[in-house]
């Protein structure tokens, strides 16, 4: 029986048609997988069923258990039952997790709240789902995969019986997934509809019962039990074409040494005992990628970002070589001026200026370059925004487009066109290919690899293994702080490295 | 249609002339006269705006980068009371005992000094802010909270809470003067006046050294200054004063800014960047010259324009300068963004944080200097109150974003003349004070009501 019906779904936005005419049903207590390169619409998708796209702003129509729904805003489709986990999590760090879970139905006697019973229903509800969090814990102190699991927790209690999960184990370890298939197990038992969105194809097939596929805002693939599907059939669904090399890797001589890190230490800002980073020593040489590898926690955003100085000056320590000259960087500043460049994992928080447009995103580091005496040429500056978007086939309608209208993959270039047009020579790249769609992040691998050859240093940072094993020369695995190994591309499988960055060992 | 596009465009820009309007038919209504629409009053409209302007200009920096300045009108104030004080020795005395202080105060007192120290002065105050905000780590609001108490504080101080005149000629020129009769000044300087006229001169015993500013006084004869000087009346019968520098000045203004538009269009579409269609670029320019025309016609018939409105319009053009054509710029847009991801990019946030507030003081000093020769006086106990309101309230009625990283220098001065038209026209409706006040608020509250309405709809289309 279908559940969840979408029929000839229609969405224009200025300029664009996101989605074009999608029809598909979703039964009662499934679970949808659905897949599709970042910009192919599952986001608008998702937002006309949330209300977020009201009534009347696109053609087509949804309907629920039969009946067409006409959600006018967000309140209205949770009121229904509909319940979205999106990939911005929209916790209150200040907030305990039993007041995050029950924000907006705290059942308040005049007006006052019984801290209690606050906790008592969070407790409730934690245990029901098979969910052990501490409902007293600071949410600002957990960890990103737990802040998820409080997400869902959270719409659960709202009684949802249709769940969307926006790309729920992007951030999320090993062990937090299988908590989380764990959960939506129990969900589907409990008759729960929901939509699995996600680039990861594995997860699909072990979660899903059937698999949709969108591309272009159309459904090029309808909803298909998993047996009928081969990872490959769906990979190339998804872009359109056949994908040969899925992660391309370039043979390039490993010249001098460009970086040379010594005894690095990063220590939380507070609490200045405990350590992030302990005592990692590694060098990147030019024309080679080196690959560090971790778990959330284990320290490895932490090891670039100060690398760079994007953290404080006293919250680091430890010995760094650039070119083989001993440097300590009082600023980001510094590290761009001796051939450094970092493009950092959040790319909404830590990445994007919102407020500026595609062009101006990409200059920001290489003003420098496009100016005399601080004067801004806009010759130059043009030509520098208009090569990049050329060569990253970055796709926006101009330069003076507003970051915030692109897809994620789209974003994604534009944070790696910032960083490549201020020229450097040593390459930091965190998470690179996080939320962003197979297209694109074939794009960016092959890019990697180009750079490779032509001779600078790539320290890349992933949580993804088969990112890591297929792209880098040489890679370290981080667990909690500490090196705990360090392999030659080919010297270590998965097996062995996914062992030593959950401290299996 | 091409113009209903740029109206669009530049809603915020006709709103101000709809509200021009209004305010003129309001006070036609209310007092039965048009003399709101009196060259006289707009001259007069065009001084008083100046003041809260040029605050407005550095509030626009600081705001963009998502800060605040609650202390302008206190740095102000002690800008204004040092130039006071420091421009004239018998000020001095006036205020210190006697002491070898007072002698070192008296022997550095002179004009052109004391312009320096409030400079100084402002640019101290700013430092202040702009190290605890940037390398304290103190939230604007309150580190600016602590100034303007210590900033009056200040200003009480170092004027022994009186006011204080300046006489010199210079805080004359600059408050009081167009620059229509600074040209004919220097112009009778250079050249000797008529004969007849130092004859005429002469017999009313005027010393020879008054004489240039008496004559031209006499053919402009601003009702400002007749009332505190012997009233020469008419020197010479039939002698006129043609504000014929205003004139040319802004014709050539009007020219040069045509050709930068027309230039830059030119060098963009040379050089493949997208440009808006030729029949945007015209209407801009036709209604260019319509405002050219407008101000062309309204200075020349009362004085000229003052010198002080020039020297805000200088101050403008290089704000805009700075924010839209510089690195500095373009940082500090970041810096409002993003904070975390511009420093990331390479923006020493700390250090352009730093000059921002440092900018702001600055501003606040040369505001001050002309607020106080515009009155030809300094007075602590009430220079600036409230100044810092209307500075913010401008910026934000111009629709620079308090959350920052989003706001023009454009915007800005809308939102000044939009405040400053409806003061002025409470002023000459006679309203009581409290009353004005009561509306200056009820302002900015629409104002910001209305913008966030417009700018919400403009977002609704995202992905």
């Amino acid at each position: 029986m279908s559940y969840l019906r979408f029929r000839a779904v229609t969405k224009d936005f200025p300029g664009v048609r996101a989605l074009d005419g999608v029809s598909f049903d979703v039964e009662k207590g499934t679970v949808l997988g659905l897949c599709g390169e970042n910009g192919a619409g599952k986001s608008t998708l998702m937002n006309v069923l949330a209300g977020i796209h009201p009534y009347g702003t696109y053609e087509g129509a949804v309907e629920i258990a039969g009946k067409p729904i006409r959600f006018r805003d967000p309140k209205e489709a949770e009121e229904a039952g509909v319940a979205i986990i999106h990939q911005e999590l929209s916790l209150f760090p200040e907030m305990t997790v039993a007041e995050n879970i029950l924000i907006g139905r705290e059942n308040a006697r005049n007006g006052v709240l019984d801290p209690v019973e606050v906790f008592a229903a969070a407790s409730e509800l934690l245990e029901r789902y098979g969910v052990a969090l501490d409902p007293a814990a600071r949410v600002g102190d957990l960890k990103l995969g737990e802040w998820q699991l409080v997400e869902i927790t959270r719409a659960l209690g709202r009684n949802a019986d249709i769940l969307v999960l926006d790309e729920p184990t992007s951030a999320l370890s090993a062990r937090e997934t299988s908590t989380l298939f764990k959960i939506i197990r129990g969900l589907k038992q409990a008759g729960v509809t929901m939509v699995y969105i996600s680039h990861k194809i594995d997860e699909l097939f072990e979660i899903c019962d059937r698999i949709a596929v969108l591309r272009d805002g159309r459904c090029v693939q309808e909803p298909t039990p998993c047996d009928a599907l081969t990872r490959e059939g769906l990979l190339r669904s998804m872009v359109g074409r056949s994908i040969e090399h899925f992660i391309p890797y370039t043979e390039t001589s490993r010249g001098a040494p460009r970086l040379e890190v010594r005894e690095w230490q990063v220590r939380r800002p507070l609490l200045p005992g405990e350590f992030l980073v302990a005592d990692v020593s590694f060098s990147v040489h030019s024309g080679e990628v080196f690959g560090i590898y971790g778990l959330m926690g284990s320290g490895r955003t932490e090891i670039v970002t100060s690398l760079f100085a994007g953290f404080p000056p006293n919250t680091w320590d430890g010995f760094l070589r650039v070119n083989g000259r001993t440097v300590r960087f009082r600023d980001t500043r510094d590290a761009i001026e001796a051939g450094l460049m970092l493009t950092t994992e959040e790319r909404r928080r830590f990445g994007l200026i919102p407020t500026l447009g595609v062009g101006d995103n990409i200059t920001l580091a290489s003003l420098d370059r496009c100016s005399d005496s601080g004067v801004l040429d806009e010759k130059r500056e043009s030509e520098i925004e208009q090569f990049w978007i050329h060569r990253l086939r970055i796709k926006t309608p101009g330069p003076e487009e507003p970051v915030l209208h692109l897809s994620g993959g789209n974003q994604q270039k534009v944070i790696v066109a910032r960083c490549l047009a201020a020229e450097p020579r040593i390459l930091l790249l965190d998470e690179p290919t996080r939320g962003v769609d197979v297209g694109a992040r074939q794009e960016i691998y092959t890019l990697i690899n180009e750079l490779k050859e032509r001779g600078m240093a790539i320290l890349l940072v992933t949580s993804d293994l088969p990112e890591l094993l297929g792209l880098c020369d040489r890679m370290l695995v981080m667990h909690e702080g500490w090196a705990v190994g360090l392999f030659e591309r080919g010297e270590a499988d998965a097996e062995t490295i996914g062992a030593l960055a959950t401290g299996n060992v | 249609m091409a113009f209903g596009a740029f109206v669009r465009k530049h809603g915020m820009f006709f709103s101000m002339i709809l509200i021009f309007i209004a305010m003129a038919f309001l006070t036609h209504w209310w007092t039965g006269t048009w003399a709101f629409l009196s060259p006289e009053n707009l001259s007069n409209l065009s001084e008083q705006v100046t003041v809260n302007g040029i605050l407005a200009l550095g509030m626009t920096f600081v705001i963009l980068i998502g800060g605040i300045d609650l202390s302008v009108g206190s740095i102000l104030a002690v800008c204004a009371v040092v130039l006071a004080l420091l421009s004239d020795p018998t000020n001095v005395a006036q205020v210190v005992p006697a002491s070898g202080y007072r002698s070192l105060l008296q022997f550095l007192a002179h004009p052109f000094t004391a312009i320096l120290f409030a400079l100084a002065a402002g640019i101290l105050l700013g430092a202040w802010n702009g190290l605890l905000v940037s390398r304290g780590k103190v939230l604007p609001f309150i580190v600016t909270l602590a100034t303007l108490t210590i900033g009056r504080g200040l200003a009480y101080l170092a004027s022994g809470s009186q006011s204080l005149r300046v006489k010199a000629s210079i805080f004359k020129v600059l408050g009081l003067y167009s620059l229509d009769r600074l040209c004919y000044e220097i112009w009778y300087g250079i050249a000797g006046l008529p004969r007849e006229a130092v004859a005429a001169m002469a017999k009313k015993g005027i010393p020879k050294g008054d004489q240039v500013r008496v004559f031209v006084e006499s053919l402009s004869l601003p009702d400002k200054l007749a009332s505190g000087l012997p009233n020469p009346g008419k020197i010479l019968p039939g002698s006129t004063f043609v504000p014929g520098f205003t004139v040319v000045f802004l014709l050539v203004a009007f020219l040069a800014w045509a050709g930068l538009v027309l230039r830059r269009r030119e060098r963009l579409e040379k050089n493949g960047v997208p440009v808006p269609p030729k029949e945007e670029t015209m209407t801009q320019l036709v209604v260019g010259a319509v405002v050219f025309l407008l101000l062309g016609i309204v200075f020349a018939s009362h004085q000229g324009i003052p010198i002080m409105v020039l020297l805000f319009a200088a101050l403008a053009l290089g704000a805009s300068f700075l924010l839209n054509r510089t690195v500095f710029g373009r940082h500090l847009y970041a810096i409002g963004g993003n904070r975390e991801a511009a420093y990331l990019a390479g923006v020493r946030v700390e250090k352009c944080t730093f000059i921002v507030f440092v900018l702001m003081g600055l501003l606040c000093a040369v505001s001050g200097i002309v607020a106080t020769s515009r009155a030809q006086a300094a007075t602590p106990a009430t220079q600036g109150v409230l100044a810092e309101l209307e500075a913010i309230a401008a910026v934000v009625v111009g629709g620079t974003s308090l959350m920052g990283g989003v706001g023009t220098i454009g915007g800005t001065i809308i939102g000044v003349l939009i405040i400053g038209i409806v003061v002025n026209g409470m002023i000459l409706m006679a309203l009581p004070n409290p009353v004005q006040l009561i509306f200056k608020g009820l302002l900015i509250v629409a104002a910001v009501l209305i913008d966030m309405r417009t700018k919400r709809r403009s977002s609704a289309g995202m992905m």
